[in-house]
């Protein structure tokens, strides 16, 4: 490690207040030349607001930016690009019917200005592909690659810029395993080539795999600054909570009678561009089980979910709820047959956030007694109701008063398993339950699903983390294409084969 | 498991939570007055440009509309069709829909009421002025159900629609006042006189009629529906998040159509306002743009019922005034056409200040 030389980039002393919250807290922070630094701390505690510092989005109360020991005054994205700090945003911001030069150059003075002499881009981004080892075919139009090879365009993007200092905000996320294994050997050559990496995480693994040097930020503080060989995941994680985190929840096993309370025969669903993306799924899930479905985003899962709520038609198949036939049911009918949804995105179609938490706590029954009577909402009512669930499930601030917008994610989270797992449910679908969340809240999630395993619910989890399914489940399915190309019990479990099928490999 | 498992996030403190509620209340309020300031602010300048103290200007405005009996009871009268049409404007808002077509719900609504009034001669008041005003909503509702219809089965946007029906809505009447329904023997393009019985009685001695309490009655009916209803629950959650809404298993599509018949039962109900107690009968042009104006009037009430009512109040004043500081000091109304132009600007563009505060303020530590 270069610790004498003069870091690349220094944060000094950055404090930075919003209304009743202190994001950053005096905080220090330096990446040196050729080096991948993460920065790993829970939702809300101040990772992004000291990026969005760096990147000019935000201006700091008090402190300092330094770069290559230079005081650097950054009041845009253009002024940090400027100085070479490149950002690759979590959601790509890329044209997807334009080539990849095109999406590279776009934004900066063309090659051959006023006109745009396209070789000349080519030829420059093309040397910029092989410096680095990116594979990728620089005139492919940007819709047709994937995922992993979306996030090198924004990669090749920044680096085009100039940028010697890149920030990647959550870069694994999207990933599957073998492109997460593709994007850190790139990272490596970049670190070779003298580049400064922030690698803004909440995976543990991944940092402890990738980092030359770890910095935990905790409510707004540095807690600490250290290397990968000096700690473990339990570590790491007890820095970022700030207590002890159970990674293993204890996965009782009970003996009791079990019937299928999900059955779905044979089901195939188009999406809305009339393509099959349900090519014939059939699961079974019984009382007191956890039955998760693993595999990439894309490859289904939506439609599937979105045909057993009722939300979209079904093509041919059949779904059956405890008997009873649903298929093509309105999403309303599908409820009354005790489903509970927690949906894969809480601000779309999980709450109104302009709603108040005792509002979107009623979502499903505010026509009904007690919430209404003789035609009338009991707003009274419906508080005392809300108050007692806030409390139960730890919403906070317990104000029932509150709109969803004014909360944390987790606790934006919580109003909706308040809600979803008031009433008992037979069948709870769950989509993607912890996705930006937290350590602890995501602990808190996967509690109360367990909870729910206890009381005797039939539990359907589609989820892309894979750590997630497989520390949760009693029996894994993995989805691949519109199908579910491997089934295993939770003993007979094999990451390398669940890694395999998921990438679209065959198993025998 | 161990029992501190609350997660650690860090929340607001509860008491902070509750200041941002007050504060947002207040600026509820105090946004839109700070628009009325501005644009009359902005307003000086052409009045000023025409040679006449903005002062003075103001003052003959203000006279003109709330400084005697005369100019109460006109911003009044001219109030109850603006409070109505704003609600409908509001309550399709509140479900997320942008009824432009208040106009042409006003004109079809007035049409009903006419085909009532000009049939029941010798019915007694109490049921035929009920009878007249229920077929007005009822036309009003009708007319904007087309586009809600339209919208929910074919996805087709309401608000070309609602522009589209305005037309012919409006030209509708034209020809029917011309043609089927024209006063014998058809010199003028009027329907014939509605009975007497029909007709809202006058109120205070004045020309004041019964209209403004049918309006205010209307308001404080839509805050019960839309706050106190588990139809009026739908329709906002509908309107704020209509995905969410539909997994939650209410029925989006019904709600926009309920959502647009109220709206538009709200718009014919001005026009019955015009017919029962100003005009007495159904002629071409009665409503200077009623229609459009209550969109302006419920942007500045932040569709609220209570705000409408104020803005509607602050609408019609001004049109009343305009005349007398016409009369005054010679400035054309068209300056008062201005004023209520720029207070809507300035009503969408406050949306935009916590932004542009932050954004100083950011620039400000910079220096």
């Amino acid at each position: 490690m270069t610790k004498d030389k003069i870091p690349l980039l220094e944060m000094r002393d950055i404090t930075k207040r919003f209304p009743g919250v202190l994001a950053n807290d005096r905080i220090n922070f330096r990446v040196h030349e050729g080096e991948i630094h993460s920065l790993l701390g829970e939702n809300g505690a101040g990772k992004s607001t000291l990026m969005n510092i760096l990147y000019g989005l935000v201006a700091p109360d008090s402190g300092k930016i330094l770069i290559r020991g230079k005081e650097a005054r950054i009041h845009s994205p253009l002024d940090a690009i400027d100085k070479g700090i490149g950002m690759v945003h979590q959601h790509f911001m890329l044209v997807d019917r334009l080539s990849v030069v095109e999406n590279v150059v776009i934004g900066t003075r063309p090659p051959g200005y006023p006109v745009f002499r396209k070789e000349t881009a080519v030829e420059r981004v093309s040397r910029l592909i092989k410096e680095y080892g990116f594979e990728i075919d620089p005139l492919s139009p940007v819709h047709l690659l994937s995922v992993g090879q979306q996030q090198r365009v924004e990669i090749i993007k920044a680096l085009y810029r100039g940028a010697d200092l890149l920030i990647l905000d959550e870069p694994t996320a999207v990933l599957t395993p073998s492109e997460v294994i593709e994007l850190f050997r790139l990272l490596q050559n970049l670190r070779q080539a003298g580049h400064g990496i922030i690698f803004i995480t909440h995976k543990l693994n991944e940092t402890l795999e990738i980092s030359d040097e770890i910095t935990v930020i905790r409510q707004g503080r540095v807690v600490d600054t250290v290397l990968p060989q000096n700690i473990d995941r339990a570590g790491l994680a007890s820095l970022m909570v700030g207590r002890n985190v159970l990674f293993d929840l204890p996965h009782p096993v009970f003996e009791r009678e079990q019937r299928v309370i999900l059955d779905i025969q044979d089901l195939k669903v188009v999406d809305d561009r009339k393509i099959e993306t349900v090519k014939g799924v059939s699961i079974q899930v019984r009382n007191g089980e956890i039955f998760g479905v693993a595999g990439v985003d894309g490859n289904g899962q939506r439609e599937l979910v979105e045909a057993m709520t009722g939300l979209r038609q079904c093509a041919s198949g059949s779904i059956i709820i405890d008997g009873v036939e649903v298929t093509g049911k309105s999403p309303g009918e599908i409820l009354a047959q005790g489903v509970a949804h927690i949906p894969e995105d809480r601000q779309v179609r999980g709450l109104v956030m302009g709603f108040r938490i005792d509002e979107n706590l009623i979502l499903h029954d505010f026509n009904k007694p007690p919430f209404t009577r003789r035609g009338f909402l009991q707003h009274k009512e419906i508080y005392r109701w809300a108050s007692q669930r806030a409390r139960d499930f730890d919403i906070r601030p317990p104000e029932p008063r509150l709109k969803a917008q004014q909360l944390s994610g987790g606790n934006q989270q919580k109003v909706v398993l308040a809600r979803e797992l008031a009433k008992q449910p037979r069948l709870i679908i769950a989509v993607q339950p912890t996705r930006g969340l937290d350590v602890g809240a995501t602990e808190y999630v996967h509690r109360k699903l367990m909870e729910a395993r206890s009381d005797n619910a039939a539990i359907l989890l589609v989820s892309t983390e894979l750590e997630e399914v497989l520390s949760l489940s009693d029996i894994v399915a993995v989805m691949y294409e519109g199908r579910i190309v491997g089934t295993m019990a939770r003993d007979e479990i094999d990451i390398g084969k669940i890694g395999l099928l998921m990438g679209g490999g065959h198993v025998d | 498991m161990t029992e501190n498992l609350q997660p650690t996030i860090p929340d607001q403190t509860p008491t902070g939570k509750t200041n941002k509620t007050f504060m947002s209340s207040l600026t509820n309020i105090l946004l839109p007055l700070g628009a009325v300031l501005l644009a009359m602010l902005v307003g000086a300048i052409p009045i000023a440009i025409a040679g006449v103290s903005p002062l003075d200007a103001y003052r003959e405005l203000m006279i003109g509309a709330f400084g005697s009996k005369f100019g109460i009871s006109e911003t009044i009268i001219k109030s109850a069709p603006l409070i109505l049409a704003g609600l409908g404007f509001a309550f399709a808002s509140r479900c997320g829909l942008f009824n432009i077509g208040g106009e042409g719900q006003i004109y079809i609504g007035a049409l009903g009421t006419t085909l009532v009034g000009i049939t029941v001669y010798g019915l007694s008041p109490w049921l035929a002025m009920p009878l007249a005003i229920l077929v007005g909503g009822l036309f009003g509702s009708f007319w904007a159900a087309i586009p809600g219809v339209l919208k929910a089965r074919f996805g087709i946007s309401e608000v070309i629609t609602t522009i589209m029906f305005n037309y012919i809505g409006i030209n509708l009447v034209a020809y029917l006042i011309r043609g089927p329904l024209v006063e014998p023997p058809g010199y003028f393009p009027e329907t014939a006189e509605l009975a007497k019985s029909t007709w809202y009685p006058m109120l205070f001695g004045s020309r004041i009629h019964l209209g403004i309490l049918v309006a205010v009655l209307f308001s404080i009916l839509i805050y019960i529906l839309l706050w106190h209803t588990p139809l009026g629950y739908q329709v906002r959650a509908v309107g704020m998040n209509a995905a969410a809404a539909e997994y939650a298993g209410i029925k989006v599509k019904r709600n926009m159509i309920i959502a647009m018949m109220i709206s538009g039962a709200l718009a014919g109900l001005a026009g019955t306002n015009e017919m029962l107690g100003i005009q007495h009968r159904l002629i071409e042009a009665f409503s200077p743009g009623f229609g459009f104006d209550a969109i302006a009037v419920s942007l500045l009430g932040q569709n609220h019922p209570l705000g409408i009512v104020l803005s509607g109040i602050l609408f019609s004043g001004l049109r009343a005034g305009a005349g007398a500081m016409q009369r005054a000091v010679g400035i054309p109304d068209a300056i008062v056409r201005t004023l209520q132009g720029l207070v809507v600007l300035f009503v969408v563009a406050s949306t935009m200040l916590p932004q542009f505060i932050a954004r100083i303020r950011s620039f400000r530590q910079e220096k």
